[in-house]
């Protein structure tokens, strides 16, 4: 009897990384599982291999700074599986401009995906979560949100934001049994990291650094960071909500 | 049967409250539990009690060095601590004596501090240790000064100890909870002038409307000891139903 049995999650940027580690570990915990990500190959891939395992799951493609395709989306899920238990928001962009040089184009995109693209999740994922008459949220924050680096103040912004938004969600939907959290990983294996290293000017001297900012001396695998998203969304943790579970390594406590 | 089984964990403070769920949350999960504490410890009710009792002072180094070398004998390792024992009294600072406040200390904080340095030895790479911080480490308390001082030192030693520990691959982390549903709790809202009042108060200062119980601080270290934590360390991870972020 899997944590999660046959409880519908929707995981929203699972198509890769951390999203896709959840969406695997939220199927071997028993749920059915809405894998939502830009189309491309790798969600079809993804939802095919978790349902070849004995485990349910489809794949809609979204963009979620689109908040017609969002609204299609949940619309979607709900001639599906008739309700909604779980929202993981994992989508997001990484973008170096410093302050002096970035356009307001590329402020305003990385706000709509990584801030606005949540709040819209949550807005029309939460009829279907009343429905189901429980649930919980998991977002994606990081320990960006708590300290500061030169070329990433958009970043770490909008994971600051993160936080703020799901301290104040978690009030407005705790009368509806909903609890919502965040996780902040430090540094993660993920193609999103190996990119972003790939923007600086030394990518392998930073990737051997990478490791030492954690006090567990070694960057994070995305499953180490679902397992934590598995167990907020858990009855383990139901007395948990507002809260950014820190799963960073021990990245806060070091310097 | 349980995921732990054939796993030894120490417990302080397990003879009642959050204490006691967290011997029997480990021992359902299939654990060797040790449980340390002052007071006799009533058994689990498990099916199968796979738990022992050990009259420990954790804030005498003899009693908790003698509780550790009886579990080295018998067991030869400690995958699990879990430091828990603690004591809270309404003491403001014109009536605090010194000796009122080097036993809060004694009891909270150096407790900690004696245990692990007695109990990481025993404990292979994989181990780990959770703390009991409280919401109290952020809050401040009229009249409960030492408490809350004692609770954000737990905090402090367990991110120092976090780093300290790492290169043994032992995992240190601090649970922090606002109102649990135990007998201490239950016995001050009973003293208070309009009881009823004071419950409904205590439910309305968390997003959740309701105070913990225990158990649900007991899930929590469960999953921080667990492998599904392994790259959780040095945190703060707050059970308190949204205590923190609620005004």
């Amino acid at each position: 009897m899997g944590l999660l049995e046959n409880r519908p999650i929707a995981i929203v940027g699972g198509g890769r990384g951390m999203g896709a580690a959840m969406a695997r570990l939220c199927a071997e915990e028993g749920a059915p599982v809405i894998v939502m990500d830009l189309p491309s190959g790798e969600g079809q891939t993804l939802v095919d291999q978790i349902n070849a395992a004995g485990g349910r799951a489809i794949f809609i493609a979204a963009d979620v700074s689109d908040e017609g395709q969002i609204a299609s989306a949940f619309v979607h899920v709900q001639t599906e599986f008739s309700g909604l238990y779980g929202l993981c928001n994992v989508a997001g962009i990484n973008h170096y401009a410093l302050v002096t040089e970035m356009t307001l184009a590329d402020w305003n995109r990385m706000m709509a995906v990584n801030v606005r693209g949540a709040v819209l999740t949550m807005k029309h994922a939460l009829p279907l979560m009343q429905q189901f008459g429980s649930g919980a949220v998991v977002n994606m924050a990081s320990v960006s949100g708590m300290i500061g680096s030169v070329g990433y103040a958009a970043y770490h912004t909008t994971k600051g934001a993160v936080m703020a938004l799901t301290r104040s969600v978690a009030q407005e939907f705790a009368p509806y049994h909903i609890r919502v959290n965040a996780v902040a990983p430090g540094w993660v294996d993920t193609r999103f990291t190996t990119d972003a290293l790939a923007r600086t000017p030394d990518p392998e001297g930073l990737r051997a650094q990478a490791g030492k900012f954690h006090a567990l001396g070694r960057m994070a695998q995305p499953e180490e960071v679902a397992a934590a998203a598995v167990f907020l969304l858990s009855d383990d943790a139901s007395f948990i909500t507002a809260e950014t579970l820190f799963v960073d390594g021990g990245f806060m406590i070091k310097r | 049967m349980g995921s732990l089984h054939g796993k030894v964990a120490v417990i302080t403070g397990a003879a009642r409250g959050m204490g006691l769920a967290t011997a029997s949350r480990l021992a359902q999960d299939g654990a060797t539990v040790y449980r340390l504490d002052r007071a006799p410890a009533p058994p689990i009710n498990t099916p199968e009690d796979s738990s022992f009792y050990l009259a420990t002072d954790v804030s005498d180094e003899a009693s908790v060095q003698a509780s550790a070398n009886y579990i080295k004998t018998a067991h030869g390792q400690v995958d699990y601590l879990v430091n828990i024992a603690g004591i809270n009294q309404l003491q403001r600072i014109a009536d605090t004596t010194p000796e009122s406040w080097d036993r809060m200390m004694a009891v909270n904080v150096t407790g900690m501090f004696l245990m692990m340095k007695h109990i990481v030895p025993l404990m292979p790479n994989g181990a780990a240790i959770v703390n009991m911080a409280s919401v109290s480490a952020y809050v401040g308390s009229d009249g409960y000064a030492a408490y809350v001082t004692t609770k954000g030192a737990v905090i402090s030693l367990t991110q120092s100890v976090a780093l300290e520990f790492a290169a043994h691959g032992i995992r240190v982390n601090a649970v922090a909870p606002g109102w649990v549903a135990t007998q201490f709790t239950q016995d001050g809202i009973a003293l208070a002038d309009d009881p009823d009042a004071a419950r409904a108060g205590a439910n309305k200062a968390h997003v959740l409307n309701r105070i913990a119980q225990p158990e649900e601080v007991a899930n929590a270290i469960a999953f921080l000891l667990s492998g599904r934590a392994s790259f959780i360390t040095g945190e703060t991870l707050f059970v308190d139903g949204g205590f923190m972020v609620k005004r």
